[in-house]
């Protein structure tokens, strides 16, 4: 495979929602890229394909998926693995991931990004999976770091150590999700600072932000709000130490109008111009 | 190890299991918020409070087994026809009926018109064998109420209220470019729909039709319309 690649789009991208179609193909905005859900995409027809026709004519993209289950004890849907190549195939996204999770077994779907008991036995299981995903879309593909919620045992290491484990072993980029690290630090009680520091830069091709929310004594990744201070904090951290990696602004619970929207990438822009400038 | 550690978090996870922490209130979410998008008018007609609560009964009975959250609900009509609390509202199952079969249509593959000549171009000797494509998520739901107005007056609360005793309708679900549509059909186009979905050749279309509304005229109508967009 081709070797690690950050000559692609660089600077603040959006996540593009049905919502705001219209406005992204008549207005143009002067972004780099967006960001499209994959599963939203996948199906025969429809009107949702058209448009994104139309955005992909303009920009370029980045498939962001749910539905691999990259680290279900179930077998690789294939049916599904399908859909995504065809889709792939279709408008030739300039990234495509999913993430280090597990959301099916035993053939039900939960939807829901669940954490992984991170021992060395499961990161071989998963990057073998991630290994033949990338074999049938003839690419590399990106994982990104999910949030948890509680920790899944037996775990015998850090998760910047398993996600740095599988990556080397799949040989796949790295989608480092910075709200991620901030709500799974706090839930579970570990150094985002700690996981900035040990994720392996050459791999981490994208960045995501999103906004949190409170829910009893755990901050869930809710994606209906701005980002927060504290990931724009880490955020700052994190471009200082990987380099000024493309980035998108996840909103898709409660969007917003499409200029709340630009303004929080203008947000994010101003700091990936800053750590561009620090070199 | 994986397979049986994920089995049982999956169990807790569905049945609300104190184990499985907030993951119960998030997965179980999700499903209850696919249901909401796919069927905003039995949402509307019952209440957000209802259908809360008999969405909550049917997700924990239904896992969805689709990686596409948009598949989950398949089976949601079935389980309000039985579910006892909404049998005072006998209509509610066949409207859901419709709204999952105007959201499958409104993904399916999309479909060009087909030209009226190319029948004409068919070999008399060929034509009874001959079949009709429909147009992909094309769909008939037939009720012994008047689901259009319910499913009118859920979208806009300000109509006149719809009088139950107007009696049944055939309607037919497709898709005219991105806009999905449903329209009431008259008997001999419902008889129609029905005999092309059991793939019935035009041979046989022509004996079963009943007059006085013969076939080849019905289909004429039918390729129009777009409803039918082929020959096999």
């Amino acid at each position: 495979m081709s070797p690690l690649t950050t000559s692609l789009p660089a600077g603040v991208g959006l996540g593009l929602r049905s919502q705001h179609f219209e406005q992204v193909v008549e207005g143009r905005p002067a972004l780099p890229f967006f960001e499209a859900l994959t599963d939203n995409y996948l199906a025969d027809g429809g009107p949702a394909l058209a448009w994104l026709e139309r955005v992909r004519a303009l920009y370029p993209l980045s498939f962001h998926g749910v539905g691999l289950s990259l680290g279900s004890s179930d077998p690789l849907d294939e049916a599904y693995l399908d859909r995504v190549a065809s889709a792939v195939d279709r408008f030739e996204p300039s990234w495509v991931s999913d993430h280090l999770c597990w959301t099916s077994v035993d053939g039900r779907h939960l939807h829901e990004l669940l954490p992984l008991p991170y021992t060395d036995e499961v990161a071989t299981f998963v990057a073998e999976r991630i290994l033949r995903v990338q074999d049938r879309l003839k690419r590399r593909i990106g994982i990104e770091n999910v949030s948890a919620y509680l920790e899944m045992q037996p775990s015998e290491m850090p998760e910047w150590e398993f996600l740095a484990l599988v990556a080397e072993r799949a040989d796949c980029e790295i989608l480092f999700d910075v709200n991620n690290i901030y709500v799974s630090g706090t839930n579970l009680g570990f150094d985002p600072q700690k996981y900035i520091s040990e994720v392996p830069a050459e791999r981490v091709v994208q960045l995501h932000l999103a906004g949190y929310s409170v829910e009893e004594d755990l901050l869930l990744d809710s994606h209906g709000s701005p980002v927060q201070d504290p990931v724009w904090k880490l955020y700052r951290n994190t471009l200082e130490k990987l380099g000024p990696k493309p980035t998108i602004i996840e909103w898709d619970k409660d969007v917003p109008d499409f200029d709340t929207l630009l303004n929080e990438a203008q947000l994010a822009q101003t700091v990936f111009d800053e750590a561009l400038r620090a070199g | 190890m994986l397979a049986e550690l994920q089995r049982q978090f999956a169990d807790e996870i569905l049945r609300g299991g104190v184990k499985a922490g907030i993951y119960s209130k998030t997965v179980l979410g999700a499903l209850i918020g696919a249901l909401e998008d796919s069927f905003e008018a039995c949402r509307a007609t019952v209440g957000a409070e209802f259908f809360g609560a008999m969405a909550g009964r049917y997700v924990r009975s239904t896992p969805s087994r689709s990686p596409s959250l948009d598949d989950y609900g398949d089976t949601f009509a079935d389980f309000i026809a039985d579910f006892e609390p909404a049998q005072q509202l006998p209509y509610l199952a066949d409207l859901a009926r419709l709204e999952w079969a105007r959201h499958r249509c409104s993904t399916a593959a999309d479909s060009q018109p087909m030209d009226p000549a190319r029948l004409a171009e068919v070999p008399e000797a060929l034509r009874d064998s001959l079949s009709f494509k429909l147009a992909p998520g094309l769909a008939l739901v037939a009720s012994d109420y008047p689901i259009d107005g319910i499913w009118e007056l859920a979208r806009n609360p300000s109509l006149p209220n719809v009088d139950l005793d107007d009696g049944g309708v055939s309607l037919l679900v497709h898709r005219n470019g991105a806009t999905t549509l449903h329209v009431r059909l008259q008997p001999p186009e419902h008889q129609l729909i029905e005999l092309l979905l059991e793939d019935v050749p035009f041979g046989g279309l022509c004996e079963r039709l009943d007059e006085p509304s013969p076939a080849p005229a019905l289909i004429a109508r039918a390729i129009r319309l777009g409803w039918i967009t082929g020959l096999a």
